[in-house]
């Protein structure tokens, strides 16, 4: 073998040799690339169709919502007021003692009801949240709650109060009140305080405290269709929401939402 | 200028050194069996040029020097491959262990340079490393770029590429004393600072995800 063949040969074998090899690299980066693009693409379509999905059931959870509030306060508010006059009548019509005061007493319990179911009726329909305002819906929400279920329940505002806008003061109402409801209905508190943070720059903090028999983490996180709403409704926010309790000393739910999207 | 093209090679070899030291406890296994791979590297370069100064033959250095090299490999690719069977790489590591006894004994004793073992050691290590870009080709790895073993692979398939045919045709480029030899040879040693460059630069890039296993 002449030198200038081997030569040849080396120089050639090696051009090939690291040229085949930088091609295998940049074919494997380009092919993992697309790949890689194209699982971007699917997640972000499976999010946006999930997005989609959880928003149309709000929505019609929602719409159902506003029927049962238009139906107690239409409805069975009108009966009730109805009765309510007709008990009126009968105790002032009435001549026998025992007749009046019975009717008197099932008037006052009357009107309590009637009382309180506006106070449903009003937090069921997501136009009482647009008119009053976030702060005082979430008021009123707890002035029934006070009467209804003897829980202590404050609410403690800070920061310069503004509109979110409708539908994220609601999406942030329902959260409270799923927290509120959970609360109540699980772990008997006798104290719960919402702290509204309105922080500067346009981020807003709502923490939901009680001090009832809170529960163990790792055994409820994954299963309560109450947390999941919360979770849904914090993703459509934007928000970050995080749940902390200790069995016996109560539950924190906190809920964050950036200034970007606050 | 041979002079400075050792000197660099030094340094790049100190650098690589250093960058490993550097991150050395966020190296994972694998990741410190490359580390030792270069540490033996460094050693073995530094001895060469003490021998050299001291005209004392350095072949059966290179000798002890790829058994521990290809030994080191193998262990890296076990490590760092999903679909790498301990068999493959026992099978690889035979292969190669025959053709050198058989060298030894044969052909290039443990006194004269040892490039018929090179050559079989980049055959060997060049087949892993297709594997290996093969394995993770055919994974569910998507986004290699943060997969430290892939750029490892990458810098390793493209160094004993480089080298290959330097080992099978440089005993007769001596031999024959082929005025192009200069050249060659600061084209092996320019690999060589690449390659060490790559594999430092990959150690910085920890902690990540090595692993695909």
């Amino acid at each position: 073998m002449s030198n200038s063949y081997a030569v040849l040969i080396f120089v050639i074998g090696t051009l090939i040799m690291m040229l085949f090899a930088f091609t295998l690299v940049i074919f494997l980066i380009i092919h993992k690339k697309k790949r890689y693009e194209h699982l971007l693409e699917k997640q972000q379509m499976a999010n946006d169709y999930q997005t989609q999905l959880l928003q149309s059931q709000l929505e019609v959870q929602e719409q159902s919502f506003k029927y049962f509030s238009e139906e107690i306060h239409d409805n069975i508010g009108q009966l009730l007021s109805i009765v309510k006059m007709q008990l009126y009548n009968i105790r002032n019509n009435s001549k026998e003692q025992e007749t009046i005061t019975k009717a008197t007493e099932s008037n006052e319990l009357l009107g309590k009801a009637i009382t309180d179911l506006r106070n449903i009726s009003h937090t069921l329909n997501s136009a009482f949240v647009s008119n009053a305002g976030l702060a005082d819906a979430i008021e009123k929400d707890l002035e029934y709650i006070r009467s209804a279920k003897d829980v202590s329940c404050t609410l403690h505002r800070s920061g310069e109060e503004r509109d979110l806008g409708n539908e994220r003061e609601l999406l942030i109402f329902r959260i409270i009140q799923e927290a509120i409801g959970n609360a109540i209905k699980h772990a008997s508190p006798t104290a719960i305080d919402i702290y509204l943070e309105y922080r500067q720059g346009g981020a807003l903090n709502v923490m939901i405290q009680d001090n009832g028999s809170g529960f163990d983490m790792s055994e409820k996180m994954n299963g309560g269709i109450g947390l999941n709403n919360m979770h849904v409704r914090a993703g459509l926010l934007k928000g970050i929401i995080e749940v902390s309790s200790i069995k016996d000393r109560g539950t924190i739910i906190a809920l964050e939402i950036t200034a970007e999207v606050a | 200028m041979m002079h400075f093209f050792d000197a660099v090679y030094s340094i790049t070899l100190l650098f690589c050194i250093l960058s490993g030291l550097f991150v050395y406890k966020r190296l994972n296994a694998s990741a410190n069996v490359i580390f030792i791979l270069v540490l033996l590297a460094g050693l073995t370069e530094y001895t060469g040029n003490v021998f050299s100064f001291f005209k004392i033959n350095k072949a059966p250095l290179y000798h002890i020097y790829s058994l521990l090299e290809i030994t080191l490999m193998s262990v890296f690719f076990l490590m760092t491959i999903k679909k790498y069977k301990k068999k493959y790489a026992i099978i690889c590591f035979s292969f190669w262990l025959t053709i050198c006894i058989i060298n030894a004994q044969c052909f290039q004793p443990i006194t004269k340079f040892n490039s018929y073992m090179l050559i079989t050691e980049s055959f060997v290590i060049i087949i892993m490393s297709l594997y290996a870009l093969y394995a993770i080709l055919s994974s569910d790895v998507v986004n290699v770029f943060r997969d430290n073993s892939f750029w490892i692979w990458t810098v390793v398939l493209l160094f004993w590429s480089g080298t290959f045919f330097y080992w099978a045709y440089i005993e007769l480029f001596y031999k024959e004393g082929i005025k192009f030899i200069k050249l060659i040879t600061y084209f092996q040693i320019v690999i060589n600072i690449l390659f060490y460059l790559g594999i430092g630069a990959v150690f910085l890039r920890y902690p990540g995800k090595l692993k695909t296993k």
